[in-house]
């Protein structure tokens, strides 16, 4: 029998990575809910302004796309739409080709990591550089992100700065955070501005207007699209929204829950080509499906609302154990336990074990911003993986149980028998869910149909 | 892939699944954060700033004070800062454009705010009121100079008037800042460490 | 989260639906239960032919299974339209809100079916306080209590009644603990399919309610209880548990009202 790959990450785990991400998820679960209170101290209001947003993200997606690419074409930009992963980054390396661009800094984008742009880009010899401190302290090391606002969660402050010096970030060791920071800081300022191209995500895409909104805290947004000459956007459809006005209720709901933060440092808007001296003469927009309009088409739809913001994983209790990493694909937690297999398509399978990791808590619907029933979605999940014949390590068989307890005269029968069990010697069970269970916990006397028998005589 | 073809995959979908599209009707009342808001704009605006981080600045002496103890002896000034400001000239040496070759050259960049929110204590740049990107991003120290009569009260009053006359505005809360390492809150990252605003 | 249908089924005379925990392991909360529903004035009764919520099957993603098992519940509780009363949070949800998933691709019909029989679930607290109306057990109990909310109680009015149920008693007092609205890592089958980090999240909960030191540890369910009483004694930490219902049975058998 395989293991099982998750929970085997949870035992392998180094103790370290594991009290970073438990307490920086914790803080952050708990700024989340001070600063919603301190926002709205009106009894329903956060959760009324959760079901608005659950609703704007629920519009007609194929008028507001068409609106949006028709608004961008408008401004100037230029529109493409990419199929599949492979299709995005094609256009994307033939706008390189055609623009002859040779450095590209890129702002952190989910979506860009969905895809892998980064190895393949640099398959094609262009140098592309992570700007968000997070991004590029995983970029340098060839690690994925852990966490999908602070995909450098699970590392510390020595690693870091070690890993700073290998690779010339920095010219000597120094674990302090403030010069860690400063470090990158000089680095990174030199590669804005020697990019000749920026690649960035889209927190939103404003259909009427027909702009960007980029939310970042660190400024690399408009420092990037200050130095580069190029800007190439990619973002799901899913992130068009219908106009500038609904961006009021994102705006007061993402970087709260993301953060603890009334609003992030910096919101970019970007309509087009600049007008200021120093910034993108041209830009590219790419709409990208990659197996959304398929979940857009099933009872998935809803996972399709995410803002990206990440509450979910702070509050997940497993999240905060086992790491982002854990689940072996770009989108942790419990978002990525239901979108991460959608995303795989004909490997669904392979990551069939994902929605096992989740206890059935709730809490990550509790305080998800835009109201996405995440524990009903997990469970539908675990449905298609069973419909599709997915083998999943330790999963138990429940045709005799059913069989059993569809059976009530049998069960009637059976149940009380279990006191039998009271004279084996259990603990030396060691397979099985049995033995799983009692590898760690003990288990009480079995008192098998004493209560109907007392029912029946009381 | 074929624009066409791309939107049949949405409203196939779409068609597909056969959801009702609910109402997304909201009003201001709904969003708008009333703690945030209480005061006249421009009380709530320099609160909201402060508690943001921001350095507000109500006089030029005031800010000259603040520079000359930071040290600092060269600053730079947007060509649209709209305001020429000799009294720092008279202080300090003032670049006119900024050198990509030398981003550090200036410590403070000079240039104009378009707008401020009152709700978020954000300031508002935008291109047509900006020369160049660099003055308000490179330098550790950035000035914004905000006409006290450019404040609006609400998030959702100042979209309505963020993309209507420039192709880019970005909103601008605080210092720059990361909390990237082990989740220890630094200022300073790419943008200004010390993000300040000179109410004119 | 799993709120409860509006415009339940109320009355006060009702099915018991002893739940596959309590008729195997935990009689006495299931007896302690149908004291104190008798003692409110409700009459009770216990269909024979009722086994289990389908919970199990579900959780794990055998929908068809657990489907099987729902049917036979609803034949087991058809011989009358009275509330069914519960004593555990994970089963009611069950029964009044996965199990429109588990049938959320069948006939209309049988959709009907399970939002009639949905609509006629309460879990024991919430029965006891806002069916019956009950706002004071009465009685005597001295103890410090911790409460562990059961996630599946999640957005029901299941942990108010609990808390303030309990309040009522004389000589109770509630212990604060960190995390007290976090899951202890149970997750039914999870516990097995995933057993490091159940066990390790089931330490973590176990360790934080011990710290505040508490006399008694309670909860809306049996099978929280199982697992965080399993890993105490595993790691020989005292750890005495009681069903929500063994206290109010017994505080009122102290203040010699039943």
């Amino acid at each position: 029998m395989a293991t099982q790959p998750i929970d085997d990450f949870c035992a392998k785990i180094k103790p370290s990575t594991k009290s970073a991400v438990g307490s920086a998820s914790k803080e952050t679960t708990a700024a989340r809910k001070r600063i919603f209170e301190a926002a709205y101290p009106e009894a329903g209001k956060t959760d009324a302004l959760r079901g608005i947003a659950n609703a704007i993200k629920g519009q007609d997606l194929a008028a507001n796309v068409r609106r949006a690419a028709e608004s961008l074409e408008r401004n100037g930009v230029k529109v493409l739409f990419a199929a599949d992963a492979m299709e995005a980054k094609e256009q994307i390396a033939e706008i390189f080709k055609a623009e002859g661009v040779k450095n590209a800094v890129k702002v952190k984008s989910m979506t860009t990591e969905e895809i892998g742009l980064n190895s393949f880009l640099q398959s094609l010899g262009t140098d592309i550089v992570e700007t968000d401190l997070g991004e590029l302290i995983i970029q340098i090391e060839g690690e994925g992100p852990s966490h999908i606002v602070k995909p450098a969660m699970h590392r510390k402050r020595d690693d870091i700065a070690a890993s700073f010096e290998r690779h010339h970030v920095a010219d000597s060791y120094d674990d302090n955070p403030q010069h860690i920071t400063l470090n990158a800081r000089k680095y990174l300022r030199k590669k804005f501005l020697a990019a000749d191209a920026v690649i960035t995500g889209a927190n939103y895409v404003l259909a009427k207007e027909g702009a960007i909104a980029l939310i970042t805290n660190e400024g690399n947004a408009r420092f990037s699209m200050a130095g580069a000459k190029i800007h190439i956007a990619i973002a799901g459809f899913e992130k068009v929204i219908p106009s500038a006005k609904e961006l009021a209720v994102f705006l007061n709901l993402l970087a709260r829950s993301a953060t603890g933060q009334h609003s992030t440092v910096y919101t970019d808007f970007v309509s087009g080509p600049g007008s200021a001296k120093n910034s993108p003469q041209k830009m590219y927009f790419i709409f990208l499906d990659n197996g959304r309009s398929d979940i857009l088409g099933s009872e998935f739809a809803e996972i399709l609302k995410c803002m990206r913001c990440g509450a979910c994983m702070n509050r997940c209790p497993v999240f905060r154990l086992i790491s982002g990493h854990a689940y072996r694909a770009t989108y942790p937690g419990p978002l990525g336990i239901v979108l991460s297999p959608l995303l795989a398509g004909e490997r669904f399978c392979e990551y069939a074990d994902l929605p096992k990791a989740c206890t059935l808590c709730g809490a990550c619907a509790e305080v998800c911003p835009a109201k996405i029933p995440l524990p009903d979605l997990v469970l539908k999940m675990r449905d298609l993986a069973k419909t599709k014949h997915c083998k999943v390590p330790n999963d138990i068989n429940f045709a005799p149980f059913s069989f059993l307890a569809t059976r009530p005269k049998l069960w009637r029968a059976l149940v009380p028998l279990n006191r039998l069990a009271n004279f084996l010697p259990l603990g030396a069970v060691k397979f099985g869910p049995l033995g799983r269970w009692l590898k760690t916990r003990t288990l009480p006397s079995f008192r098998g149909g004493l209560f109907r028998k007392w029912f029946k005589n009381g | 892939m074929d624009r066409e073809k791309f939107l049949d995959r949405i409203s196939g979908a779409q068609k597909r699944a056969g959801r009702k599209i609910p109402s997304a009707e909201f009003s201001e009342e709904d969003v708008v954060s009333k703690p945030a808001i209480v005061g006249t704009p421009l009380e709530a605006f320099k609160r909201n700033f402060k508690a943001n981080r921001g350095t507000l600045f109500e006089s030029i002496d005031d800010l000259i004070k603040f520079l000359r103890a930071q040290g600092y002896k060269r600053g730079v000034i947007d060509a649209k800062a709209g305001a020429e400001l000799p009294e720092l000239a008279e202080e300090f040496e003032m670049l006119k454009s900024f050198d990509r070759a030398n981003p550090d050259e200036a410590q403070f960049g000079v240039s104009r705010a378009s707008m401020g929110i009152a709700e978020s204590g954000a300031l508002v740049l935008k291109d047509c009121d900006t020369a160049d990107r660099l003055t308000s991003i490179a330098p550790w120290m950035h000035i914004a100079l905000l006409d006290k009569t450019d404040i609006v009260q609400t998030i959702p009053e100042a979209l309505a008037k963020t993309l209507t006359d420039t192709p880019y505005a970005i909103y601008v809360c605080s210092p720059s800042k990361t909390a990237d390492v082990e989740g220890i809150l630094i200022e300073g990252v790419h943008g200004p460490g010390i993000q300040a605003c000179l109410l004119i | 989260m799993f709120n409860p249908p509006q415009d339940r089924v109320i009355g006060k005379r009702v099915n018991f639906m002893a739940t596959c925990l309590c008729d195997a392991i935990f009689d006495d909360a299931a007896k302690a239960a149908v004291e104190v529903l008798r003692h409110f004035g409700a009459e009770v009764v216990l269909p024979k032919d009722q086994t289990c919520c389908g919970q199990p099957a579900f959780n794990s993603g055998d929908f068809a299974s657990a489907r099987k098992v729902l049917k036979s519940a609803f034949r087991a509780f058809s011989e009358n339209d009275w509330p069914i009363v519960v004593p555990s949070a994970s089963c009611a949800a069950m029964l009044f809100h996965s199990s429109k998933i588990a049938f959320r691709n069948e006939s209309e019909s049988e959709r009907a079916e399970v939002d009639a029989f949905a609509s006629r679930v309460w879990e024991f607290c919430d029965y006891l306080k806002n069916c019956l109306g009950v706002e004071k057990i009465g009685g005597s109990f001295s103890a410090r209590i911790a409460v562990h909310n059961s996630c599946h109680s999640r957005g029901t009015p299941t942990p108010e009644a609990l808390r303030s149920l309990l309040l009522s008693i004389e000589g109770v007092e509630l212990v604060e603990f960190e995390g007290y609205d976090d899951c202890c890592g149970f997750g039914g089958t999870f516990s097995v399919v995933m057993p490091n980090i159940s066990s390790e999240l089931g330490l973590a909960k176990v360790n934080a309610i011990s710290a505040a030191a508490p006399d008694i540890i309670t909860a809306p369910d049996t099978s929280c209880l199982l697992h965080q009483k399993g890993i105490a004694d595993k790691n020989g930490i005292d750890y005495p548990v009681m069903h929500a219902a063994q206290i109010f049975r017994d505080a009122l058998k102290n203040g010699g009202l039943l």
